[in-house]
């Protein structure tokens, strides 16, 4: 059955309550049962009292007693009857004894009247005697002296019996008596008056009966005295027994009392031990059930579950353990899932305690550092770092602590255990308890190390596309100017060959055409090497044995180059080929050698190396070669080396750091610029006083096929009829060509532009039978115009004159649809061998 | 906590251990004995002091504690009550403090038990003591030898006869009361009634006995023993006739003295009480038995001459039976106090109905005692 709470606890404080209400109502009887006994005793002692005073009147009153006295004594004794007629009303709750002596005190009171009565008439009567015989004894001294006959001896007899008879009345002494009846019976024959003797005898006969009345009052006092001293010894008597009974009474109560103390104290400690089990039964329940939470328990069973509110506690929190048992399992679930989420994770995830000690580590730590996630417990996170990483870290780290501030992100190298750097990347963020107090740090690493290599890597991707852009600014730059450069060479040294055309050796002008036809040579080479370094100049790459060319090349070098520069070569004979322009791999090692010997003036050692190289992803040499088998040419230098500022002009044209004159500072500008018209790459390592290092990377040879080439010219080709279609934006140079090509028989017609060509081409489109077309027009440009006149049916031959050497899309139009090349500036004879060529090849 | 409850639980326990200890003294009930110093009451003085005897015969006994005070009352080995003995005046008194409490057996005159039986004490006769033992004594100058001579001289001496007697309400008074009535002598309480042949002085105690008839204040007395005996040896007096030889007083002798006890007594402790009865009636054979050898023990009690109490004690009829002889003497008691107007009350209404022995006696505890004897 369900009892509630509340009502056990009624029951408890009921229990206790009724043990006191008991308590309560024995002590208040006890107490007034005390009460009347001390009532009962007060009253008994008033009685006692009372026939004490009885008893002092007793001795007081005699048989001359006073009138006052004999009312006083009456009324005394009314009041003592009062009192004894109360005392006798207390008998009946008395034991049986007492109850008899105190119910007897009444009757026996009044025969202690009674006898007080009888008294007062012996004591009247006594002294009715005594006046009796003290007036007998007068008549008979007043018979003796009237009687003038009798001599002493009566007077004798007389004075005798006188005093004998108050002997016998006053002293009470019986003997006396006896010789008072004794005298009187020894008078017979003594010759006295028979009056005298009659009232003699009459004297003894007072004299006895005031005795035997004596005897009365001895009976009647005694009686009174002994009755009164019997109303004491009730009255005492009663009194301690009501004592005793009052004692008992309190004993019994003291019994009573402690009896219901012990059962108060026996129903506390039961009650006590009951609540006590209860609740203990209860707490053990809730210490069982704590105790199988914490122990991970939570399916606990419960006994003798009480049915009242703690039961339901105790069902609540079985249940709730099973709730909290499902929600530790999701919880360790998505815990384990979480856990295993940050333990995948690359970074490294970690918590310190508020001084900056790990108390957690992701386990990648271990990949990261080289550290197990146990070792690095316990220890900060600037231990961790190298002296100087810390020091540097140590600041912002220490701020963060101390402001207890987010910090996004901190870049520290550390050093791995196996002492390879490592760059880690850290942000944290503090962390606060329940109570909004400072718990410490939660950060994620993270391993940047590949990132910053790469940030560096594009760094210098970065400097290297500036650098290529600006060379290839720079190329273009030199480019136009030596293709513009070239227009005029062309015009300078077109005409100047037509003037010569015109004069024999003799003519006075003859040697100075000549030497205007030398400097526009010299000037064309020099456009030529712009050219090379714009990477527009005309090549012809073939499959080459790179090693078989430097041979030749150290074979020229070591005949050309001081005595004290020594030259070694360790050439790789499995190298593979390479397809390039042989002279221009000469020119390449040459213009290295020369820079080679100027940075070595007092001697030193040059080291040429060859080998087979595979470059992948993030070449060492130039991070824009595609990957692919390449052949790695090094050229180093024991010399005095560059500094960084002069190693990012290099390869910049005419910057040299040579005296004026000693160089033009085209050397590796032309350098760089084969290097890049061969696809490959280059890259200088050098320091003051550390010498120099070039690496030329250069592609392995895959097959492609080369670029028709114009005929070598053999001698001046004799002219024709053809007609020639001569397209150039530049007015001179088609005048030139104009008058060249007529010169030589040809029917040339001249179009400014490609458009322009192309509507010559629609007007005469069967009479035009080689087009002479420039590349670099305004408009659509050459490479284009070539394209459309194939479209419009042109199947004539066609032949690209140019000053640079076709890149691109533009050199695989022409390898398409040209039939020649020919290079700006050039020769008539030149001219006239491209046109023949191409209109033979119809 | 738990500390202090044990101490105050182990507290509880001793106090009231302690005050069920206290409870549990004063097995032994206590019985107080009322008696007069006379030969009538010599039983008590017996059994106090003849110990010995009653152990070996009987095994009940009184152990002396103290000497005439108080005593232990020995059943088989047992002590089965402590006994304190009290004296007092006289039968009258006796019973008057019985029926006060006073006393809880008392030994006294059985007209005076009657009495207050009548009244309504709470008192039952347990036991016969004695019959008889009451003697006139005169002076020995009077020529009275007998009865007889004593109705002559008191019919023919001029002045009346004085006879002294007790008490008020004594055994001898009213038997001889009834013999001067019988013989038809007048007789009166005072001494100026000229008519009376005989005056009955009441001498207010049995010490007023021999002075009062050595000074001549009386001729002679009734009483009992041991005055009776004491006034012939002291010559003091001369005995006349004992009380039952008195032809014309009544049908044989009188019951004098008888053991009566409370009621409540009775009730409380009567075990106790039969066994003192029957130690004390052991006693009341042995005195009937061997006179001469309670003479000493009885005179060394009373402090009183061995040759009174030869003289006294033979004269005594001690009985334990309630016979048809007691129970004569007993109706015939009541019918003179009842005639006398003393019995208004339960045994005068008893006797009417003939129950007398009801209302006077209880049975029981004598018949149990009387049957181990």
């Amino acid at each position: 059955m369900r009892v509630p709470l509340s009502r056990k606890v009624f029951g408890v404080f009921f229990s206790l309550f009724a043990v006191t209400a008991v308590m309560g109502l024995v002590v208040y009887e006890g107490l007034r049962d005390l009460r009347r006994a001390a009532e009962e005793v007060r009253g008994l002692q008033e009685f006692q009292l009372q026939v004490e005073k009885l008893g002092a009147f007793n001795r007081g009153l005699g048989p001359y007693r006073s009138e006052e006295s004999e009312t006083l004594f009456r009324e005394e004794f009314a009041e003592a009857l009062r009192l004894a007629q109360h005392v006798g009303r207390l008998a009946r709750d008395l034991p049986e004894g007492l109850r008899a002596g105190l119910e007897s005190v009444p009757t026996y009171l009044r025969y202690y009247r009674a006898a007080y009565e009888e008294l007062f008439s012996r004591y009247d009567e006594d002294r009715r005697q005594e006046a009796e015989i003290r007036a007998r004894l007068e008549r008979l001294h007043e018979d003796l002296e009237s009687r003038s006959d009798q001599g002493l001896g009566a007077l004798g007899v007389l004075l005798r019996a006188q005093n004998l008879s108050v002997r016998v009345t006053h002293d009470r002494d019986l003997s006396a008596l006896g010789n008072l009846r004794r005298l009187l019976g020894g008078l017979d024959d003594q010759g006295l008056p028979p009056d005298f003797l009659a009232g003699l005898r009459s004297l003894v006969q007072n004299a006895e009966a005031a005795y035997v009345n004596y005897l009365g009052i001895l009976d009647r006092e005694g009686f009174l005295r002994d009755t009164g001293g019997r109303f004491t010894q009730v009255a005492e008597a009663t009194i301690r027994a009501i004592s005793r009974e009052s004692q008992a009474h309190q004993a019994r109560l003291r019994g009573t009392i402690l009896g219901l103390v012990l059962f108060a104290v026996l129903l506390t400690f039961g009650l006590w031990h009951r609540v006590t089990r209860y609740l203990g039964r209860f707490l053990s329940d809730i210490r069982h059930a704590i105790g199988s939470i914490r122990a991970g328990r939570y399916d606990y069973g419960l006994e003798r579950v009480p049915e009242d509110e703690f039961g339901d506690l105790a069902v609540f929190l079985r249940d709730l353990s099973g709730n909290l048992r499902e929600t530790l399992t999701r919880l360790i679930a998505s815990e384990e899932k979480y856990k295993r989420l940050v333990e995948s994770l690359a970074e490294w995830v970690w918590e310190t305690d508020p001084e900056g000690r790990f108390t957690y580590s992701s386990p990648v730590v271990g990949k990261m550092l080289g550290w197990s996630a146990s070792e690095v417990l316990g220890q900060g996170l600037l231990e961790l770092l190298p002296p100087h990483e810390a020091a540097r870290v140590a600041r912002p780290y220490a701020e963060a602590l101390r402001a207890m501030r987010p910090v996004g992100s901190v870049e520290a190298l550390f050093t791995h255990w196996d002492g390879r750097p490592v760059a880690i990347e850290s942000g944290w963020q503090p962390v606060y308890g329940a109570a909004g107090e400072f718990l410490g740090l939660r950060g994620v690493s993270r391993d940047v190390t590949e990132r910053r290599r790469a940030q560096e890597e594009q760094g210098k991707l970065r400097d290297q596309l500036i650098q290529a852009q600006k060379m290839e600014a720079i190329g273009t730059l030199s480019g136009g100017v030596a293709h513009d450069f070239n227009n005029l060479l062309q015009s300078i040294s077109g005409y100047t060959e037509l003037l010569l055309l015109t004069k024999n050796e003799e003519d006075p002008d003859y040697p100075r055409l000549k030497k205007i036809e030398l400097a526009a040579d010299r000037a064309s080479d020099l456009t030529r090497q712009l050219l090379a370094f714009s990477r527009r100049l005309e090549s012809r790459p073939r499959q080459l044995d790179l090693n078989r060319e430097l041979r030749h090349a150290l074979e020229l070098l070591e005949r050309t180059l001081p005595k004290m520069i020594e030259i070694r070569a360790s050439l790789d004979p499995e190298l593979r080929p390479v397809w390039a322009d042989p002279a221009q791999m000469e020119q390449v090692l040459v213009n290295l050698a020369i820079n080679a010997r100027d940075a070595m003036p007092t001697g030193g050692r040059i080291a040429i190396e060859t080998r087979n190289v595979t470059v992948g992803p993030g070449a060492a040499v130039d991070s824009h070669l595609p990957p692919g088998a390449y052949v790695e040419l090094c050229f180093a230098d024991t010399g005095c080396g560059m500094d960084a500022a002069t190693l990012e002009h290099i390869y910049e044209p005419f910057f040299t750091t040579k005296e004026v004159g000693k160089g033009t500072g085209l050397g590796l500008a032309m350098v760089y610029g084969i290097v890049k018209a061969h696809a490959g790459a280059l890259a200088c390592e050098s320091s003051p006083g550390r010498g120099t290092t070039f690496r030329l990377c250069l592609p392995a040879h895959d097959g492609a096929k080369p670029l028709p080439e114009a005929p070598e010219r053999t001698a001046p080709a004799p002219g024709g009829s053809e007609t020639l279609l001569l397209v150039d934006d530049e007015e001179m140079l088609r005048s030139l060509g104009h008058d060249l090509l007529t010169g030589a028989g040809y029917t040339v017609l001249t179009a400014e532009s490609g458009e322009s060509a192309l509507d010559a081409v629609r007007a005469r489109p069967a009479e035009i039978d080689l087009v002479i077309l420039d590349l670099n027009m305004p408009g659509m440009g050459g490479a284009e115009c070539l394209r459309q006149l194939r479209g419009l049916g042109f199947e004539g031959p066609v032949l690209i004159a140019s000053g640079v050497s076709p890149v691109g899309a533009e050199r695989a139009a022409l390898q398409e649809g040209a039939q020649g090349f020919l290079r700006k500036p050039f020769r008539l004879s030149s001219l006239l061998d491209a046109v023949q060529a191409a209109l033979r090849s119809r | 906590m738990v500390r202090w409850m044990g101490r105050a639980l182990l507290l509880c326990v001793l106090v009231v251990g302690g005050a069920a200890c206290r409870q549990g003294t004063g097995d032994v009930p206590v019985l107080r004995v009322g008696h007069a110093r006379h030969d009538h009451h010599a039983p008590l003085f017996v059994a106090a002091r003849n110990a010995d005897h009653f152990r070996e015969h009987g095994g009940v006994y009184l152990r002396e504690v103290l000497d005439r005070a108080e005593y232990e009352l020995v059943a088989q080995g047992r002590v089965v009550a402590r006994v304190l003995i009290g004296a007092s005046t006289g039968g009258q008194e006796l019973v008057r403090r019985l029926a006060e409490d006073q006393f809880d057996v008392a030994f006294g005159s059985f007209p005076a038990m009657v009495e207050a039986i009548d009244r309504g004490a709470p008192l039952r006769i347990i036991a016969p003591v004695m019959v008889g033992g009451a003697a006139l004594v005169v002076d020995p100058g009077l020529a009275a030898e007998s009865w007889d001579d004593f109705v002559a001289l008191a019919r023919t001496r001029g002045p009346p006869v004085r006879i002294g007697y007790t008490a008020a309400v004594s055994v001898q008074g009213l038997v001889f009361e009834e013999a001067l009535r019988a013989e038809g002598l007048s007789y009166a309480d005072r001494l100026d009634v000229p008519e009376a042949r005989v005056v009955l002085l009441n001498l207010h105690g049995p010490g007023n006995l021999i002075p009062a008839l050595e000074s001549g204040l009386v001729d002679g007395f009734v009483a009992m023993q041991p005055y009776v005996a004491m006034a012939q040896e002291q010559g003091t007096g001369k005995l006349v006739a004992f009380l039952e030889e008195i032809p014309l007083a009544a049908a044989g002798p009188y019951p004098c003295c008888a053991v009566a006890a409370r009621s409540g007594v009775l009730a409380a402790q009567g075990p106790a009480v039969e066994r003192l009865l029957e130690v004390l009636l052991r006693a009341t054979r042995y005195l009937a038995e061997d006179p001469e050898g309670s003479a000493p023990i009885v005179a060394g009690w009373l402090e009183a001459s061995a040759a009174v109490q030869r003289r006294s004690l033979p004269t005594i009829h001690f009985t334990t039976e309630l016979d048809a002889a007691w129970d004569q003497g007993a109706h015939a008691w009541v019918k003179a106090m009842t005639a006398r107007g003393l019995l208004a009350g339960r045994v005068g209404q008893a006797y009417r109905r003939g129950e007398l022995g009801d209302a006077l006696y209880d049975l029981g505890v004598f018949g149990r005692a009387r049957s181990r004897l």
